[in-house]
């Protein structure tokens, strides 16, 4: 191959990909990392308009007590949301790979949620699933004689972030639980078949063979569900009210819109830019952290998709 | 739906092997008729009236399709539903445009910033979209590019770029190199190899990618909220959070729930069509039947 | 339909005018300017107006501006309207058009926009009392509402008139007029005491009280506190990082009151749990009689109560002891701001009051069930019940007397008072987590 043809074409194929890619992430991000040092009127404001406020930001942010629930509500979410949709997902992963009859059929069912808008979704767990008197969940535990669960207070404010997360689970296992029945389909059966000529039960090959392949497929997930939580906003916006956000479920990424937007309530305080680049920042700082503790401890697994 | 084609495939029935099964079985039927009752709350909440909505009397007085008459028309759902269909449509192929050749190269040839460049698509595949808006929004104030079509389409071309590449870079790395070899031999130009032979081969994987991404940005929110304020240039699904804001003064409950179905509606057809395709967009194309 | 609808507007409007010269003082007809002003002639406004609504394209508020705006560029062939319907959204945006020099004429509610963009607007006093072709030749201070007007000064903080206003809201507590006099109550309560009489008639004839949902749950006990202590006090209470003020004895004793309110049984079993809209829908299906919110929430649930349902509404009642009594009421509107840069100020200024005043004013009230701006239009049906509340307000207070000026503090507030309100606390938990929420320990 002919050098100068190969460099044009490299150079024809990635330039463009580049440019979009220092178009919309490298420039934004120094532009954020900046602001964060800065007392900003207005995310608009021209830099000159900037004064420079040095780790102000940061220190207004951590002395917050709502700022700092709303990492407290981001670990809640990445820890027990984490560990509840990644176990469920698994559970129908091999459920669905055990040889079960409509597996597709199944297995697109689940995943159903994950295309329909969670506005749409959000409001008909409010406003149905988890409605007091006659919602589905106060029905069906009345029909089990249930009452102390048929009564239970679901969207009141000491039990919004339960509300939200089962809501928000209940879509989100399908899209792991597919990640995971790829990856388990990758595995040779006949591993499988040897393991059970070795008299080895489901449960013990499943310890044993299945979950030691996972490692490298644990890694992606892992990955995707601390990004999906870092960016988790959109729930948290549909389970507070019209007019106010509830303390409860803030995450950060919610408490960096508002301020730096404002909603109904806060309308009418001044605006500081300066703070939500600062979120941002330590929202990626946050990410930073997290990818370093998993290739840690995923030291020697290749990302699998 | 799916039902019809696994009844074709009906193996002989192994008593011992259902009774194996059966747990999981019980799992899955009651997972996904509690889903069943949730979904049809939906659909039947679009077809009644606000009162009965909200007293548990749904569809009590009969259908209102006049419900979907008022969203699509009045609500300006038709609208949306436009707008969505042109970012999703344009911002797939500008995505593939831009991503499959880099991809390929990053692939297949050796040259000095090959691994910045990958290192740096992981980097920012994990980059929250936070990090990126407050600037580009000011961006977009600055030379007046708000509310205008081609700036969200713009957007999510490029911010879909990492995602893309990532994803086709894998794909490539799986396609075997004797056919460039071969096509190297006939004199073939490297640019003419890719778009004659792999890009070809690629084609599963572009699909798949394709339709992972369509749903996507069918369902984008977050950036329509931030870009996109005028209800001119609004795609479907802030278009649906834009009419809740209105539910604060004109309380049209009902409406609101229509107005969900003809944004779930297309993307369920779709579903039932291209599940299987979807699926596989999400575990990069290893799926088997 | 659209078009003939616009046509009998035209049509009805072009009436109006010809009504209006012929039985004004002056007896020319509306299209000639008086003499001896500069007011330019009916016929021959030009221009463009760049317009960034407040309002969706869907909501009912939108249909009447764009019929406004077709008859006004009927009216006047050379105008030229363009309007971003922008929704709510208008607040995140509107500053960066504005320094962009994109826009001549927004709007939101009063509160959110005034204090924050009185730089950015036009001092409307001049125009306001001259005379305005759009109006056939009177001033708009002649058919402004002064209620609405003080309330505009107030909120713009400066020297100088800075919004037209429209639509105004006025908060009051609401009720189901046929179940108090079902349970005898004739008199509507004016001090808390009352009040509690009331709850615990209401409560003996079978009804439950009252109601809160997460959307307005904040007001009851801001009211409350409002009434006893006044605004100064609450801002420093939620703004003082010392946190001492939330020992003061009102504090306590108003978030005794709102536990009392459970304790007795005059809330709905549901206050704790119910989500916006789930506790005025309470009050509109009959299962429970008062709510505290604004004019607007009769809007809101017409799709639920009908035309029919017999509405009351009382302002806050006083407790003993207030600095403030229930003269004290928040008025809320739109306010329509012209922008300082705008490339013809006068122009925007004839649109906005063309459309907050007469006919459109009336077209306003009736199809989006509000309060009309002009005190002499006819108020819809449903909305007189509010009539008494709004014209006895002397003084107006912004919404929940401004317990919501410190965002960090609102969204903690917001779920504790729901939680007092709905049985799942008692007043000094209540106090010890505020406190700790302004405080920082």
């Amino acid at each position: 191959m002919k050098s100068r043809s190969r460099n044009i074409m490299i150079a024809v194929f990635t330039i463009p990909a580049m440019i979009a890619i220092a178009t919309v992430f490298v420039y934004p991000v120094i532009r954020t990392i900046m602001m964060s040092f800065f007392t900003i009127d207005n995310v608009v404001s021209r830099m000159s308009d900037w004064t420079f406020a040095g780790v102000s930001n940061y220190v207004q942010l951590i002395q917050t007590p709502l700022f700092r629930q709303t990492w407290v509500t981001f670990l809640k979410i990445w820890v027990f949301g984490g560990i509840v949709i990644m176990c469920i997902a698994m559970l129908f992963a091999v459920i669905l790979t055990s040889g079960v009859r409509g597996k597709s059929f199944w297995r697109a069912a689940i995943y159903l949620p994950n295309i329909i808008s969670a506005v749409a979704l959000a409001n008909m767990w409010i406003h149905y699933a988890y409605n007091p008197n006659w919602g589905l969940f106060h029905n069906i535990f009345s029909a089990l004689g249930l009452e102390s669960l048929a009564n239970f207070q679901w969207t009141s404010p000491d039990h919004l972030f339960l509300a939200m997360m089962v809501a928000y689970c209940f879509g989100a296992v399908g899209y792991y639980m597919l990640i995971y029945i790829a990856e388990i389909e990758k595995i040779p059966q006949d591993i499988f078949e040897a393991a059970k000529i070795d008299g080895s039960s489901g449960v013990h090959s499943f310890f044993h063979i299945t979950l030691p392949l996972f490692r490298g497929v644990f890694k992606t997930t892992i990955t995707l569900w601390t990004t999906g939580t870092l960016g988790f906003y959109i729930w948290s916006q549909m389970f507070s009210s019209n007019r106010d956000a509830s303390a409860q479920i803030m995450t950060p990424m919610y408490y960096m819109i508002r301020t730096t937007f404002g909603d109904m309530a806060s309308a009418h305080t001044e605006t500081n830019a300066g703070l939500g680049a600062a979120i941002c920042v330590m929202v990626m700082l946050a990410a930073g952290l997290a990818f370093a503790l998993i290739s840690r401890i995923f030291k020697n697994d290749e990302f699998t998709f | 739906m799916k039902k019809s084609k696994s009844v074709k495939e009906i193996q002989p029935l192994n008593l011992k092997k259902e009774a194996r099964l059966l747990p999981g079985y019980i799992i899955l039927v009651l997972w996904v008729l509690f889903e069943i009752a949730l979904l049809s709350w939906i659909v039947g909440a679009s077809f009644s009236t606000t009162k009965e909505i909200f007293s548990n009397q749904m569809l009590q007085s009969g259908l209102h399709f006049e419900n979907y008459i008022y969203s699509w028309t009045k609500g300006n759902m038709g609208k949306y539903f436009f707008n969505s269909l042109i970012y999703a449509g344009f911002g797939v192929s500008g995505a593939l445009l831009l991503s499959a050749p880099c991809a390929y190269a990053l692939s297949r040839f050796k040259f000095f910033y090959n691994k910045a460049l990958t290192n740096l698509l992981v980097l920012f595949l994990s980059i929250p979209q936070v990090m990126v808006v407050l600037p580009l929004y000011s961006i977009a104030v600055k030379y007046n590019l708000l509310n205008k079509h081609l700036t969200l389409l713009v957007l999510y071309i490029c911010l879909n770029v990492p995602f893309c590449t990532f994803f086709l870079l894998n794909f490539f790395a799986t396609l075997s190199r004797t056919f460039e070899e071969a096509a190297a031999v006939d004199g073939c130009s490297p640019i003419k190899t890719f778009f004659k032979i792999m890009l070809p081969l690629a084609q599963p994987g572009i699909i798949t990618v394709g339709i992972f991404l369509f749903v996507n940005i069918w369902n984008e929110f977050f950036v329509a909220m931030i870009f996109a304020t005028s209800s001119d240039v609004r795609p479907l699904a802030y278009g649906l959070y834009s009419l809740i804001q209105a539910m604060s003064t004109n309380g049209k409950w009902a409406e609101l729930f229509s107005s969900v179905m003809i944004v779930v509606i297309p993307t369920f057809i779709l579903y039932l069509f291209l599940s299987e395709k979807i699926i596989a967009g999400v575990t990069g194309g290893g799926i088997k039947e | 339909m659209k078009k003939a609808l616009s046509l009998v507007m035209a049509l009805v409007l072009a009436l109006g005018l010809v009504a209006c010269g012929g039985t004004g003082s002056s007896s020319q007809p509306a299209s000639t300017p008086a003499s001896g002003t500069d007011a330019p002639e009916a016929g021959s406004l030009s221009g463009t107006i760049r317009y960034a609504s407040m309002w969706s394209e869907t909501e009912a508020q939108a249909d009447v501006i764009k019929a406004a705006i077709e008859d006004f560029t009927a009216l006047y062939p050379d105008v030229e309207i363009t309007v971003d319907w922008m929704g709510r959204d208008v607040r995140k945006t509107i500053q960066a058009g504005l320094d962009a020099g994109q826009y001549d004429l927004w709007d939101s509610p009063v509160d959110a926009v005034l204090p924050n963009y009185t730089d950015y607007g036009y001092d409307l006093t001049e125009l306001m009392a001259a005379e305005n072709p759009v109006l056939g030749g009177k001033t708009y201070n002649e058919v402004a509402n002064p209620t609405l007007m003080e309330a505009v000064k107030d909120a713009g903080g400066a020297d100088g008139v800075y919004a037209v206003p429209y639509t105004p809201t006025v908060i009051g507590i609401f009720y189901n007029k046929d179940q108090f006099a079902e349970a005898g109550i004739t008199k509507e309560p004016t001090t808390w005491d009352e009040f509690l009489a009331t709850c615990e008639t209401l409560k003996g004839a079978g009804f439950t009280p009252m109601s809160v949902d997460d959307g307005y749950v904040i007001l009851t006990f801001a009211s409350y506190l409002g009434r006893l202590k006044g605004l100064d006090f609450i801002d420093q209470l939620v703004s003082d990082t010392s946190g001492a003020l939330w020992d003061d004895p009102a504090v306590v004793e108003a978030a005794e009151a709102m536990q009392e309110l459970w304790d007795k049984g005059y809330m709905s079993v549901n206050s704790a749990s119910n989500k916006y809209p789930a506790g005025q829908n309470e009050v509109a299906m009959g299962n429970a009689t008062m709510y505290l919110v604004g004019s607007y929430m009769l809007n809101e649930v017409k799709e639920i109560t009908g035309d029919e349902f017999n509405w009351g509404c009382f302002a806050f009642p006083a407790p003993e002891g207030s600095e403030y009594g229930i003269e004290v009421n928040t008025i809320g509107m739109q306010a329509l701001q012209v922008a300082k840069n705008a490339t013809d100020p006068e122009l925007a200024f004839y649109f906005a009051t063309f459309f907050t005043t007469g006919e459109y004013d009336k077209m306003m009230s009736e199809q989006t069930n509000s309060i009309p701006t002009a005190s002499d239009t006819e108020w819809p049906a449903m909305l007189e019940c509010a009539k008494g509340v709004l014209n006895s307000t002397t003084v107006n207070v912004p919404y929940g007397f401004g317990i919501q000026s410190n965002a960090d503090f609102t969204p903690i507030y917001k779920e504790q008072i729901q939680k007092l309100m709905g049985g799942q606390t008692d007043a000094a938990s209540f106090l010890a987590a505020c406190k700790s929420a302004v405080t920082g320990k």
